[in-house]
């Protein structure tokens, strides 16, 4: 009996160490990249936002971002990655080397609206991005605004930028805020 | 007459002399229990923020005679525990929020300091004197001052407006500061304490102790609450409450000898 004690202890060691594929974890090590966006409307007015397609107060207007990802090669990741250190490579982390803008497709205000030199204006100082932890289901990222616009139907562009291009563009559903 | 009689009782007799005799130190073990006789605050949610009022402690005290046998000195350290307070967890209906006329939603709350039941380290050093109205018994009155520590409690909380998208950090802080992002949780109460035990000698070295004790701080405590608008950082509003001296009064039970 104890000729067989170390062998079967053995045996049990690299059955251990030679598990299959369905061990490495629920989170897959190669990044995914981003390919593109969508935008929706939420109401941020109660505990929780939520997105919604009928009117929403002034004062609690989110736009919502959804990512559209993939992990297939392309061009742009000719070379091999460098080595992935634990919370690098996370899926929250997608969009962290883009720019956000926001425009109005719209008239916001008064004071801010369609000129003959510039058609969609920059308004992105008037949003801020808000904490992921407490977004709709399917929503990746949020940003709130922040200065009350006049009331009425709106429509925003979300513009993703890097490198000093603009990446992805994505127009926001007609909003009526109140 | 009654002069003699007087002096008859209050002189200690042979063996009640020995203990201050010869001067020297001599030492006492008490068990103690305090019961406040305030609470920290009327405000309902200051005073749910801190520990119950009541103190249990296990107490080391050395005696000097100074004067011998009728006035020494003495020293003592303590470790009390007070029960947990009444709020263990942020209780958001309790506490002040941004505006009052506005109902707010919990985002995110963290908390550092006492929420279970507390141990607090006292230390006191005063003076003592020694009567003796009656055979074998002697009845010591103290006064002195001291020191006890007490734990700054934190709430931080991210709270979110109804009806709007606005956010706010807000900081509650039971303490008496504020504190820093370099200073501990720690600080200190200040107090008098007088006395008055009654000790039985067992035998010339062996005594019983049976005391009441008054403890008044001669500094307060504060709540504070800071609301600060989460996307700019500005504060929209600040308050600050300050809480009542504590005083406690005590039992004690407890052995000397030397």
């Amino acid at each position: 009996m104890k000729k067989l004690i170390f062998p079967l202890l053995a045996a049990l060691l690299m059955a251990g160490c030679g598990s299959g594929d369905d061990d490495w974890g629920g989170e897959t090590l190669i990044p995914v990249t981003l390919k593109g966006i969508e935008a929706v409307n939420i109401d941020n007015a109660g505990a929780f936002p939520e997105i919604s397609e009928g009117p929403i107060g002034k004062g609690s207007y989110m736009i919502g971002i959804k990512w559209e990802v993939d992990n297939l090669p392309n061009d742009d990741d000719a070379f091999v990655g460098g080595p992935i250190r634990e919370g690098e490579h996370t899926y929250s982390s997608s969009a962290n080397g883009y720019s956000k803008r926001v425009r109005s497709l719209t008239r916001f205000n008064e004071d801010v609206g369609p000129t003959e030199d510039v058609l969609y204006p920059n308004i992105s100082t008037y949003f801020m991005e808000v904490d992921c932890a407490f977004l709709p289901e399917g929503v990746d990222e949020g940003l709130v605004l922040l200065v009350a616009p006049d009331a009425g139907e709106h429509r925003f562009r979300v513009e993703y930028w890097r490198n000093g291009a603009r990446a992805f563009y994505c127009d926001t559903p007609a909003v009526t805020l109140q | 007459m009654s002069v003699i009689v007087v002096l008859a009782v209050v002189q200690p007799s042979a063996a009640q002399k020995y203990l201050g005799a010869n001067g020297g130190w001599w030492a006492d073990v008490q068990v103690l229990q305090n019961f406040g006789i305030n609470n920290w605050s009327e405000v309902d949610y200051v005073n749910a923020g801190f520990p119950r009022t009541s103190l249990t402690e296990l107490r080391a005290v050395l005696n000097y005679y100074l004067i011998s046998p009728s006035v020494g000195a003495f020293v003592d350290m303590g470790l009390g525990i007070m029960p947990a307070p009444r709020m263990k967890s942020f209780d958001a209906g309790l506490m002040p929020m941004p505006y009052a006329d506005k109902e707010y939603f919990v985002r995110r709350t963290s908390h550092s300091g006492v929420k279970r039941s507390s141990a607090h380290f006292r230390m006191s050093a005063g003076f003592f004197g020694e009567i003796y109205p009656v055979q074998r018994i002697a009845v010591m009155p103290y006064a002195g001052v001291g020191l006890m520590t007490v734990t700054r409690r934190t709430f931080d909380v991210r709270l979110k407006e109804n009806g709007s998208n606005m956010e706010y950090d807000t900081k509650y802080i039971w303490g008496r500061s504020k504190g820093d992002e370099f200073s501990g949780n720690g600080e200190m109460l200040y107090y008098f304490t007088g006395r008055l035990n009654f000790r039985y000698e067992l035998d010339p070295r062996t005594n019983l102790l049976i005391g009441l004790e008054y403890t008044h701080s001669w500094n307060s405590t504060y709540f504070y609450a800071d609301h600060r608008n989460a996307y700019n950082g500005n504060l929209v509003r600040s308050s600050k409450v300050k809480c009542k001296k504590m005083n406690m009064l005590g039992v004690s039970v407890g052995v000397s000898f030397r």
